[in-house]
């Protein structure tokens, strides 16, 4: 099964996609990482149709904010199906990671 | 600490300007404000400019002190201020504090730039720096990207409709019609903006600022000198300067930017006044949606709330509380770095009295600027004297 790196403090809780210094939340530097399977829920989403320029020839990309199930909220670019179309709620599951970061998918 | 005026303002056309540099554009604006502050020859203190992107779109950095040597104003402290699309909010805010705090009597505030001499797809990227590199932009996540995914999010929790959303382009498009100064001046029907292009669903063209070039200043003094210069100062009641997370996955509530939230109570403190005491507003519309969330997260209205005002006419010219009578950014343009100030202009000319959509009897107005993806805003309250 796929999954993919976050950050998580050992003294709250709290989980990251970034390798924080110390934790957003409680400020502990007991910071360490963690593998997730990245199922969750779409928070909200769009499609980029006038992209930057190094971007430029992958339009139309849907880039989502999404909820993760083990308690971290991210945001990603999310592949939809053809014939689909996303919906606020959806169910979503991480699918890759690239260079410019997470890609998730509709379930 | 000292209590302090705008005592001049001053403030080029927004738009497309393929005949002036940007170093020229700074001047005219300074120009203006210095001469209605009728202070030529009077030493200025200090000179904060607010700019964004001048490095990436017009190949000119070290701003401020280039600036100020054009303007004769001597071997004083000159500083560029960054903070995306709030820059001259902040720059405004520096000047406050530095005549607050007693260190200067007079200052020189202004906000620059010129974005329309470069290709669009680059205006794209150097505006996404203002994002976190790092984890959203990185994505291809662009700031019409953003908005649009606030959008979503505020027609979902909220029950906003698309209509309601569009009302915001369409009063704002109507009221910059008459204001000489603004990239349009021809209104938009509400069907107009509904089948706009679609830039970043359910974000469409006519929901969105166009890119423009253009210039602001304002000359700031002590409160108890005021009087020696002119009978026409401007009082500065309240001074609000606010971080938030810089990122939408860090942001608790989608539909709320913390940073305008906190500094807009920072403000009404120090000014001693409420949502309800405002008069007119000019407030951050870089687009529809953030119209909305501005005037809820001021508190003019309830959260959630701002769809249903704005078509309920609380924010045309003459409903209770209204907005961007100048035309807002959606009509005027967002020369990002220039735009602070600009809304600095209106409100002061609002509150002499002499505006193009001249509120009646206008005695309080609050100025609300936002940078980057909420991740700073200043809000400031201005009084007639
Ligand atoms: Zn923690």
């Amino acid at each position: 099964m796929a999954s993919f790196e976050a950050f998580a403090c050992d003294d709250c809780h709290s989980l990251s996609t970034r390798p924080q210094r110390r934790c957003w939340r409680c400020g502990s530097s007991a910071i360490r990482s963690v593998n997730l399977i990245g199922r969750g829920t779409l928070v909200s989403f769009t499609i980029i149709r006038v992209p930057p320029t190094v971007f430029q020839g992958q339009e139309p990309y849907h880039i989502a904010v999404i909820d993760l199930d083990e308690g971290l909220r991210i945001t990603a670019r999310l592949v939809v199906p053809e014939g689909r179309e996303a919906a606020i709620d959806d169910p979503v599951i991480f699918d890759a990671m690239r260079p410019y970061g997470p890609i998730f998918r509709l379930v | 600490m000292r209590k302090v005026s705008v005592i001049g303002i001053g403030c080029t056309p927004f738009g497309k300007q393929n005949s002036i540099g940007i170093i020229d554009l700074a001047l005219q604006a300074c120009e203006g404000a210095l001469s209605d502050a009728q202070v030529p020859g009077r030493p200025i203190d200090a000179f904060y400019l607010g700019n964004f992107v001048s490095e990436a779109l017009a190949h000119q950095g070290s701003l401020a002190p280039i600036v100020a040597h054009r303007l004769g104003l001597g071997p004083i402290p000159c500083t560029k201020v960054e903070g995306a699309c709030a820059s001259s909010g902040i720059a405004f805010r520096h000047g406050v504090l530095m005549i607050a705090s007693g260190l200067c009597d007079i200052v020189l505030v202004a906000g620059v730039e010129k974005m329309t001499s470069a290709e669009t797809g680059a205006v794209t990227e150097a505006l996404a720096s203002a994002g976190d590199a790092d984890s959203e932009m990185r994505l291809g996540l662009t700031f019409p990207g953003t908005f649009g995914i606030v959008m979503r999010r505020h027609m979902y929790q909220h029950g906003t409709t698309r209509e309601q959303v569009a009302m915001v382009s369409v009063k704002n498009r109507s009221n910059g019609a008459v204001n000489p100064k603004a990239h349009f001046q021809k209104p938009v029907a509400m069907a107009e903006v509904l089948e706009s292009r679609l830039i970043c669903d359910p974000l469409r063209l006519y929901d969105c600022t166009p890119i423009s070039d253009g210039a602001a200043a304002a000359v700031l003094c002590a409160a108890d000198l005021a009087a020696e210069f002119t009978d026409r100062s401007v009082d500065v009641i309240g001074s609000g300067h606010a971080t938030g997370p810089a990122t939408l996955f860090e942001m608790a509530d989608l539909t709320t930017f913390e940073a305008s939230v906190v500094a807009g109570q920072q403000a009404y403190r120090q000014a001693g006044v409420a949502p309800g005491d405002i008069d007119v507003a000019e407030v951050h519309d870089c687009f529809t949606i953030a119209e909305i969330t501005a005037i809820e997260d001021l508190g003019f209205v309830a959260k959630g709330k701002g769809g249903a005002a704005v078509a309920e006419g609380l924010t045309a010219l003459d409903g209770t509380l209204p907005t961007n009578p100048s035309g807002g950014l959606l009509s005027k343009g967002h020369p990002v770095g220039a735009t602070g100030l600009a809304q600095i202009y209106e409100i002061v000319a609002q509150l002499r009295g002499d505006a193009v959509n001249q509120v009646k009897g206008a005695e309080i107005g609050l100025a609300h600027n936002l940078g980057g993806t909420g991740a700073v805003s200043t809000v400031h309250i201005l009084k007639r004297r």
